[in-house]
């Protein structure tokens, strides 16, 4: 009885925690409310001005990622330096789980590489 | 009883809740981010409070286990692992959608990654290896090991992966929670790998008797020296530790075979069945005037704690020993509440205690109900499974004053449970213990 008992306690506080998580999501996530600022929909030009600030700014503990970030605005005007740590930040970062906005960043400049000037 | 559980389950949740509580109030993450990786981010911080909260349920906390019992604890600390590994799995699969089997890879990627990898294996590790010990044939003290060893490691590489994420943790509050998790983890630990330890050393035990009583089993008995040992109930059980020393030492939980009510020298009695490694060659190695310790009493399953008028203990094989205990308990206080045994074993000689159990029937207001799954070809008693139809064939039609209390074979305590419900016995009316659990 116990076993049976303990079983459903169990799963029921699983799904309990779940459903805290979820409730977290939709508190912390976008539709963006207060101070929080949108990244919803950056652009190319957008995503080349705050591409540095971000990843400084979210990545701080990397240096190798602040430096790509460096490296990112330089890509903007460099194509070979463009590829070269495009190359980069797609084996060091994807899937970095501490930075959505990185990743906007990322992802956006993957598929929508900018142009060099 | 109720409060207390209350009290503590209801801590148990804010333990496991604190750290997410805390990362939404601080709210350090400044930059809005999609609601899946949101949701992974919440799910990271419940696994990491899971995963340390883990060993609070099995670190011997006496009032921690007193509304529960061990064994209660011991399960739903099985079942909360297999969550946590299950939350650990959905969180790399939210955070890194696509990629998870790359944020896999402990070898390669950043701190971050690699720390997070770690534990996530670790996890693995510890539930394939605890659900499927027996399938993969690993011995029990060789799992005991693993399992510490894995564990540890785990809660390291799962604190570190947040510590370096940066995200929520980047608030000092969460941190500092995070390294206060982390403490009360590491005291614990040390409370029960160095303080526990130290202090049964001082309290040994001394083998006075070890006889083989058939089945396989052992009977050890233990007086305890220059001390008066420990009161128990009927029913609980102990770790028993052998080796060099209580901090060297391997241990095992057992059931009192004995009665309750204190011999002149304080020995108590266990009952071991040969059933692995430690069981098979350490303790039929232990001699008279060997030294050994003694952790407990522990447990709930003791007929003490509960009102009632019958009791009816249904036992498969070893889980006769804490019955056993239970039998010679009552009848030494000369409580005459009628108990009926029913025992369940392969044959007449693998149901140990039975001459001795048999003998007391008579005189003792107690119907033992043997049942043999192989009998003799002249057997005349119960023979097959303990089913619905023989209970209701030894048991009055009303049971409502009856209290239920069975041990044995995992598989015999499911289909009991089963079995005694459909025969209408209150479920709050039925105690079980399980130790059996890997």
């Amino acid at each position: 009885m116990q076993h049976r008992i303990v079983t459903r306690v169990s799963w029921s506080l699983s799904g309990a925690l779940f459903a805290a998580a979820l409730l977290f999501g939709v508190g912390t996530s976008a539709p963006v409310t207060g101070s929080r600022p949108a990244t919803a929909a950056p652009t190319s030009d957008t995503v080349a001005a705050a591409a540095p600030a971000l990843f400084e700014e979210r990545c701080s503990q990397c240096h190798k990622l602040a430096e790509a970030a460096a490296a990112v605005a330089e890509a903007q005007r460099d194509p070979a330096a463009r590829a070269r740590w495009l190359a980069f930040l797609r084996g060091h970062h994807a899937g970095a789980d501490r930075d959505a906005s990185a990743e906007a960043v990322l992802e956006l400049l993957l598929r929508e590489p900018p142009t060099p000037h | 009883m109720l409060v207390g559980g209350i009290v503590w389950f209801g801590l148990y949740l804010a333990l496991v809740l604190t750290p997410l509580a805390l990362a939404f109030a601080t709210d350090s993450v400044d930059v809005a981010r999609p609601f899946s990786i949101e949701v992974g981010a919440a799910i990271g911080f419940i696994a990491f409070a899971l995963i340390v909260v883990e060993f609070g349920l099995v670190a011997r906390l006496r009032a921690a286990s007193a509304p529960f019992g061990t064994d209660a604890l011991m399960q739903f600390h099985r079942q909360m692992g297999i969550a946590a590994m299950l939350f650990v799995a959905a969180h790399t699969l939210l955070i890194a959608p696509g990629s998870a089997v790359g944020f896999l890879n402990p070898f390669a990627g950043t701190a971050l990654q690699r720390s997070g990898a770690v534990s996530a294996w670790l996890l693995v590790v510890i539930v394939v290896s605890s659900v499927a010990r027996r399938r993969l044939r690993i011995p029990y003290e060789a799992w005991q090991l693993l399992h510490r060893v894995t564990a540890l490691l785990a809660v390291a590489a799962a604190a570190a992966h947040l510590l370096l994420v940066q995200g929520y943790t980047a608030s000092p509050v969460v941190a500092a929670t995070v390294w206060l998790y982390l403490a009360v983890f590491v005291a614990l630990l040390f409370g029960y790998r160095a303080v526990r330890p130290l202090a049964l050393w001082r309290r040994p035990w001394r083998v006075t008797d070890s006889r083989d009583i058939g089945a396989d089993t052992r009977l050890l008995r233990l007086r305890p020296e220059r001390h008066a040992g420990f009161r128990f109930s009927p029913g609980q059980f102990a770790w028993l530790v052998t080796g060099p020393s209580p901090l060297w030492g391997e241990q095992h939980p057992l059931s009192m075979a004995s009665s309750a009510e204190p011999r002149a020298d304080g020995s108590i009695d266990f009952a071991i069945k040969a059933l692995g490694d430690w069981s098979s060659e350490v303790v039929p190695a232990l001699r008279e005037n060997d030294k050994v310790w003694v952790d407990g009493p522990y447990g709930v399953f003791t007929p003490d704690r509960v009102a009632a008028q019958c009791f009816v203990l249904i036992a498969g094989g070893i889980g006769i020993t804490p019955l056993r205990s239970m039998i010679l308990s009552l009848r030494g206080r000369g409580d005459r509440r009628p108990i009926t045994l029913f025992f369940a074993a392969r044959n007449r000689s693998r149901a140990m205690f039975c001459s001795e159990l048999l003998a007391l029937a008579a005189p003792a207001a107690l119907d033992v109900v043997l049942v043999l799954e192989e009998p003799e070809d002249d057997w005349r008693g119960e023979r097959g499974f303990i089913d619905a139809p023989l209970l209701r064939r030894h048991l009055p039609a009303n049971l409502a004053r009856h209290q239920f209390f069975v041990c044995g074979p995992p598989p015999m305590m499911d289909a009991m449970e089963h079995c005694l419900v459909d025969i209408g016995v209150a479920p709050d009316c039925v105690h079980t213990e399980r130790f059996d659990m890997v």
